[in-house]
């Protein structure tokens, strides 16, 4: 057998076998109609039921007036009825409407406030905006002044800058100036050393000359008895007796008194020529002192005497012995009245040595 | 396969006749329908139900029976109206219980996502048994759900659009390698399932002359295999009776005939 014989022979059996049970198929379609349709008069069926009772209660209602009146009754009132709910369903609209309006009223009065506040804020915004442009304004005017300052004193700046440099080079020659004229000095110092020295030289030179001269005349002239030179010296001082020779001074080696006068070194100290007891101190502490030493070890402050601006370097009194001069590191020199320790005169030396 | 267009038509439209009584003295109320062979008792039972609702107390209650065995819902059509009725008596009457649920002989399918599951799990057993699983691994969900969907809407084109890819054989195959399928014995719902290869071991197509000696056991030896309420011929080659004859689960359910 080929495969189309068993094919055939099988289709051909689905197709009997489907006849043979397709027979039932209209039965079955028909069932269903007849079911379907059995359900459908079965509602009917109620419907009519129900319509029915209804009627049957109109018809207890309306008693003993024949059917024809009762038709038209019946149907008059079906038609107030209808009219009577139309109405209700107005109604009903109506005030349906009439709440939509309340509500759409209420709505636009919210609106409204809105707006109001919109417009209130708006303004409040421009007024702000306003102020905001004029402060930028001034700003900005503030701004170009700054600005304008600024160029100013760069420019200032610039000036200044070239004048400090102009200024700096007329510094340094200054300075190289100074240094050549500091050496100079210390040449001329020097030469003036030199010759301070010659002099000093040749001037003992000649006293010794002149004492020997005179010592030649002296053994010349008397007897005593003759020393052998070199003559010591001590001996010769405490021999010598004669006015017109020269004495030698005692060397002081006694303290007689000791106080601190000013603070710091003390530079210059001068007796008064008049008053007696009364020495002038000068010192480190810019003051020039005036005291009462008496006698015994006892001292008193008569007065100090201010305006030095550096220590005090030396003082002198005058002839009068009512002013005293001093000088100090400040470059000037001042004199004040004893006593009434007031500062008469300050000179300043710088401008009086030009 | 133009020409199993025709045969495939054919199978697709069997349907049974079934007349639906309740199992009761009092009731003569009767419901006809006419149940689609390849269907499955879960999915074409809705309009019983609606029929019946009065009846119902409870929707997962109703059940089937035919003289008094009771109708699997997992099980084609088909295949159970080959089974239990020998006669072949039309219409099949049917009858519908609302209590007493036999358990331990039915499963219960409450909704058809679980009759989908079991139908799929068919699928992809007969199609290890075929490509060993390498075609419906390929397939995707909205394919499953078309397979599916064309059964239970009694849609043909819909169904073979994809159960066509699960039929195919490549020419080197020529032919599964091995054949989904399940011989029922006489014996209730019970049935016996083989490796069948489509070949013999020379390389010669088998028929189902060969099917029968492979399950004839020394007491019973089958004379002959029904399925689709025919009588199938034995010289019918088992590769074309898989692929035009299997029902929608890809497995041919052939019921034995014996002496």
């Amino acid at each position: 057998m080929t495969e189309n014989d068993f094919r055939n022979i099988i289709l051909k059996r689905l197709t009997e076998r489907n006849v043979r049970e397709s027979k039932f198929e209209e039965m079955v379609y028909y069932t269903h109609r007849m079911l379907e349709r059995n359900y459908e008069l079965k509602s009917e069926n109620l419907a009519i039921t129900l319509e029915n009772e209804k009627l049957r209660k109109g018809i207890d209602a309306g008693g003993g007036i024949d059917l024809g009146s009762i038709a038209r009754i019946q149907s008059l009132e079906k038609k107030l009825l209808e009219k009577q709910e139309e109405l209700m369903d107005l109604h009903k609209r109506k005030s349906d409407h009439q709440s939509m309006i309340i509500d759409l009223n209420v709505k636009v009065s919210d609106l409204q406030k809105q707006i109001e506040h919109k417009n209130i804020s708006l303004n409040e915004q421009q007024k702000l905006n306003q102020m905001l442009k004029a402060e930028v304004n001034l700003l900005t005017v503030k701004v170009g002044k700054l600005e304008e300052l600024n160029s100013t004193l760069k420019d200032e700046h610039t000036a200044l800058h070239l004048l400090f440099g102009s200024l700096e080079e007329k510094l340094k020659k200054t300075q190289a100036e100074n240094a050549q004229l500091l050496e100079r000095l210390m040449k001329s110092k020097a030469k003036d050393a030199e010759k301070m020295n010659e002099e000093n030289e040749t001037f003992l030179r000649k006293k010794n000359d002149a004492m020997k001269r005179e010592l030649a005349e002296a053994m010349g002239s008397d007897s005593n008895t003759i020393l052998s030179p070199p003559i010591n010296e001590d001996a010769f001082f405490h021999g010598c007796s004669a006015p017109n020779v020269f004495f030698g001074d005692e060397i002081p080696n006694k303290v007689h008194m000791k106080f601190d006068s000013n603070d710091g070194e003390v530079n210059a100290v001068r007796w008064s020529p008049l008053m007696e007891r009364m020495i002038a101190t000068g010192g480190a502490d810019r003051k020039v002192k005036l005291w009462d030493v008496g006698k015994g070890n006892t001292y008193e402050l008569r007065g100090n005497l201010i305006g030095s601006n550096q220590a005090v370097t030396s003082l002198d009194f005058d002839s009068t012995g009512t002013l005293i001069l001093a000088s100090s590191n400040d470059y000037a020199s001042r004199v004040w009245g004893i006593n009434d320790h007031r500062l008469r005169v300050s000179i300043n030396i710088v401008i009086l040595s030009i | 396969m133009a020409n199993d267009r025709e045969v495939l038509k054919v199978v697709w439209e069997g349907k049974i006749p079934a007349k639906f009584v309740i199992d009761s003295n009092d009731n003569d109320e009767v419901y006809y329908l006419n149940l689609p062979r390849i269907s499955y008792f879960a999915l074409c039972t809705d309009k019983v139900k609606k029929h019946f609702q009065r009846h119902i107390e409870k929707e997962d209650d109703i059940w089937f029976s035919y003289m008094d065995v009771p109708l699997k819902f997992h099980i084609p059509i088909g295949v159970i109206y080959d089974l239990l009725v020998s006669d072949n008596s039309l219409p099949w009457q049917i009858n519908v219980h609302f209590n007493k649920f036999p358990e331990d002989i039915l499963f219960k399918f409450p909704n058809k996502d679980v009759i989908e599951s079991h139908f799929l799990s068919c699928l992809k057993e007969a199609d290890f048994l075929k490509h060993k699983g390498q075609v419906i691994c390929q397939l995707q969900k909205k394919d499953h759900k078309q397979l599916f969907l064309g059964l239970q809407n009694d849609k043909f084109d819909q169904f073979w659009a994809v159960n066509r890819r699960l039929m195919e054989t490549t020419e080197q195959e020529n032919g599964f390698k091995n054949l989904p399928l399940r011989c029922y014995t006489d014996d209730g719902y019970s049935y016996l399932q083989k490796l069948i290869t489509p070949l013999t071991e020379k390389g010669q197509k088998k028929t189902l002359k060969d099917l029968l000696v492979e399950f004839s056991t020394p007491a019973k030896k089958p004379v002959g295999a029904k399925t689709h309420g025919i009588e199938v011929p034995l010289e019918t080659e088992l590769q074309w009776l898989s692929e035009t004859l299997s029902y929608p689960d890809n497995f041919l359910h052939l019921c034995l005939i014996y002496e």
